[in-house]
């Protein structure tokens, strides 16, 4: 009993402040809670920034959203897809490089890069056409 | 060699969420309240099979697409949750968490194994969100105009219209709405690292230990920081509260 009204006597209204949020862990020592009771208890004031300090606390989890869990949680805010647009963003910064887009088989990707290569190898044939015929009327 | 099953959804308990604290003086449990359950369904580690994770990270560092969705679908509800607590605005947050994900796929092979895969993903969302508030408060700021006396009018015009308005319905729903108004606003109002401790020690429940590894905070400075937020947010929940009663008078 003693070292409670030492430890009361000794606390301040700023050390007891300090120590709101180990009172709400609920960790501080037998001693310092009955120190820290008293206090508030012999100041209104500090008492009602305590209570006022607890109830925003505590009630800072109902402030927030919450994703719903289930069906049955209508205040819940739902998730959206997140799977499906990262995969997409990811195929579409990598150029295809990871995660390719699994509605091309890879039979339609062979013939895409076929068709690539042959339209490639015949605007080259036309653009050597094309200077070959100058170079000739250059020369005629 | 066979895959490890894919984990199934959390059991109701679990050891990483701290039950929420109950008022002094009252030991028998309340019933859980909506986003009491969505913390224990959603809560910060997903229990896995041994060696499950070791092996979904092998894959992730191989660019395994399956791999890559398992784990989103495992955590994007976790971390969806998280930003948007944290940013307060779903089109926000859904565009953060999809970054979130990105970066994970970019820095897997920084992944080390040191922590949990979870303390780790929480590290990176927490890291983008804190970018994302800092960036919102500059384009606020750079938005700033003259009207801002005007807005700021007519927040406190709103605030005793509520207040009148409550007077005309003083039912105890509308009164725990205005407070979760007054509560978000205040929330808000936090600098963003005040913010993600709020969030990750009085929403999310987490230890003082997992807040350390996701934030790298020593844990004085943890508690220091969330005690001034918290001193920060009772101050604006009073200020806000008289306010309201002024109005109603």
């Amino acid at each position: 009993m003693s070292e409670t009204n030492t430890a009361t006597a000794s606390m301040s209204a700023d050390d007891a402040r300090d120590l709101f949020g180990d009172a709400i862990d609920d960790a501080l020592s037998p001693d310092a809670k009955a120190a820290f009771e008293s206090v508030l208890a012999a100041d209104a004031e500090l008492n009602d920034e305590y209570e006022s300090y607890r109830s925003v606390v505590q009630g800072i989890g109902a402030a927030v959203p919450h994703v719903a869990v289930d069906e049955n949680d209508t205040r819940g805010v739902r998730a959206p897809d997140l799977a499906r647009k990262v995969t997409e963003r990811i195929r579409a910064r990598s150029k295809g490089r990871y995660f390719r887009d699994p509605r091309v088989s890879s039979s339609q990707r062979n013939q895409i890069m076929l068709i690539s290569i042959l339209t490639i190898f015949i605007v080259l044939i036309a653009i050597y056409l094309v200077l070959a015929n100058a170079t000739t009327l250059d020369l005629g | 060699m066979p895959r490890c099953p894919l984990p199934v959804a959390p059991p109701p308990q679990s050891s990483a969420v701290t039950p929420p604290r109950s008022p002094v003086g009252q030991d028998e449990p309340a019933p859980l309240s909506a986003h009491e359950r969505a913390n224990i369904a959603l809560s910060f580690h997903v229990p896995m099979p041994e060696g499950y994770e070791e092996e979904l990270v092998e894959r992730l560092k191989k660019r395994d697409e399956a791999a890559f969705v398992e784990l989103i679908k495992l955590y994007e509800k976790r971390i969806f949750q998280l930003v948007l607590r944290m940013l307060q605005d779903r089109g926000e947050a859904e565009d953060v968490a999809q970054d979130v994900f990105l970066t994970v796929f970019k820095s897997i092979d920084s992944f080390r194994g040191d922590s949990k895969l979870s303390t780790w993903l929480y590290r990176i969302a927490t890291n983008h969100c804190k970018n994302r508030i800092k960036y919102l408060d500059r384009r606020a700021r750079g938005k700033k105009t003259e009207l801002d006396e005007l807005s700021e009018a007519e927040r406190l015009e709103s605030v005793s219209m509520s207040a009148s308005s409550q007077v005309a319905r003083p039912d105890q729903q509308a009164e725990a709405n205005q407070m979760e108004r007054i509560m978000r606003r205040a929330i808000g109002e936090l600098d963003e690292d005040q913010r993600e401790l709020v969030i990750l020690r009085d929403v999310e429940n987490l230890s003082y230990e997992e807040i350390q590894e996701i934030t790298g905070l020593p844990e004085g400075t943890v508690k220091s920081r969330l005690h001034r937020a918290r001193l920060q947010l009772a101050k604006a929940v009073r200020s806000a509260t008289e306010l309201e009663s002024k109005g109603r008078k």
